[in-house]
């Protein structure tokens, strides 16, 4: 019977569906929300960030902890540093950054654990510089890059536990190394870009 | 009989579903939907990717995986080739004969060592991500491009890996067998100018 007024409720909240909205109205809560999703939504930041939760999911405990403490800090500090002064466009970097990461999470190459809390760090410098709201007011920005810094640490905290899930079992821990060749791939396309335009411009 | 009812219900829920319009189709979203369509819509692309996962499905471990985790690197050099405007001869060409001889492999179930299979997997990775290359400096978002066509080539490959899981059964290795020889003609009819 419980569960039968549970399939009935169920069926009548999907008759009542109202429009979706794709972003908030509300004044204050937007900026905020505005910055969660700013890594999301560019694509050098939400595969860098990817990558390199895919790559700390394959480690152990020890090193994960302190790559993302690391990364904590690095962004904190390059968020304050965006807020006080200005951010800086590192486009051109983290393509190459994103191919790095992916390379290693495709092949697991056996590294010293030092590695990974340096190249978290630098995701984080690059990513947090990279994360200026240009043409918002003062009280704008001071909610935007809360926000932003909130997405890039879930974002990489789920990318690692989905990675540490599936390193587990053997199939899904090939998935995580095609996945990584996926970004390596990517980026290596979008870095022979920036190149092409170099060589174009020298010739 | 309550799980039907519910089951139509739902079924007749989702057929009245209204569009949910969150995004328009330019920049990241247009880059990464077109990026995903191209080797999609080509379906010299989607036949010899296809045949790449039946092959890796004949051959084995650890074939069957290392075959989707390197093409995409290669065909990311090839790429590059494409967008720094180095001329590859005869890409389309290329693409054709790969859908050929990959669906001759899978028909035939060969089985040679595996640093041949990666080196004719990689020869035609290089023209397949050349013909998909030349497209990225004039797609609205080249990340999301690329990503878009890296993503949709490593699905195709998915989708051949798993439908080459039938070989474990004997009527489906000859239905697997049967597939690499459709991909074979299909290669031809694009060589001939058919298709």
């Amino acid at each position: 019977m419980t569960s039968g007024i549970h399939r009935a409720l169920a069926l009548a909240l999907l008759v009542l569906p109202a429009s979706a909205q794709a972003h908030s109205p509300i004044e204050g809560i937007g900026d905020f929300y505005n910055g969660v999703l700013h890594p999301l939504i560019v694509p050098e930041h939400v595969l860098t960030l990817l990558a390199s939760g895919l790559l700390l999911g394959q480690q152990r405990t020890s090193v994960v902890r302190t790559s993302l403490w690391t990364f904590l800090v690095v962004i904190v500090a390059g968020l304050a540093q965006v807020a006080l002064n200005r951010g800086y466009s590192v486009e051109a970097y983290l393509p190459a950054l994103a191919a790095i990461i992916g390379l290693l999470v495709t092949f697991r190459l056996k590294l010293p654990g030092a590695i990974f809390p340096v190249l978290l760090a630098l995701v984080g410098l690059l990513v947090s510089t990279d994360s200026d709201p240009e043409g918002l007011a003062r009280s704008a920005r001071l909610a935007f890059l809360p926000g932003a810094g909130l997405g890039m640490l879930v974002t990489v905290l789920y990318a690692s536990a989905l990675s540490h899930f599936c390193m587990r079992r053997e199939w899904p821990s090939i998935g995580v190394r095609i996945a990584g060749s996926w970004v390596a791939a990517s980026a290596m396309l979008v870095l022979s870009l920036s190149f092409a335009g170099v060589f174009t411009a020298a010739g | 009989m309550k799980q039907k009812y519910s089951l139509a219900a739902a079924f007749l829920l989702l057929l009245i579903a209204g569009t949910a319009s969150a995004h328009d189709g330019t920049g990241t979203v247009g880059g990464f939907t077109s990026g995903f369509m191209h080797p999609v819509l080509g379906w010299d692309h989607v036949v010899a990717m296809v045949a790449v996962g039946l092959w890796g499905a004949f051959l084995g471990r650890p074939a069957i995986w290392i075959l989707p985790v390197v093409f995409p690197l290669v065909m990311a050099f090839g790429g590059a080739l494409g967008v720094a405007g180095v001329a590859l001869p005869a890409v389309e060409t290329g693409i054709a004969v790969s859908a050929v001889v990959l669906g001759i492999m899978v028909a035939l179930a060969a089985k040679p060592p595996i640093w041949i299979a990666a080196v004719i997997v990689g020869v035609f990775a290089i023209f397949h991500g050349h013909a998909h290359g030349t497209e990225l400096p004039t797609a609205a978002n080249p990340f999301a491009y690329a990503l878009g066509f890296v993503i949709a080539t490593g699905l195709l490959h998915i989708c051949g890996i798993a439908f080459g899981q039938l070989i474990k059964w004997p009527a489906g290795r000859v239905a697997v067998r049967t597939v690499g020889g459709l991909i074979a003609l299909a290669g031809v009819a694009f060589l001939a100018g058919y298709a």
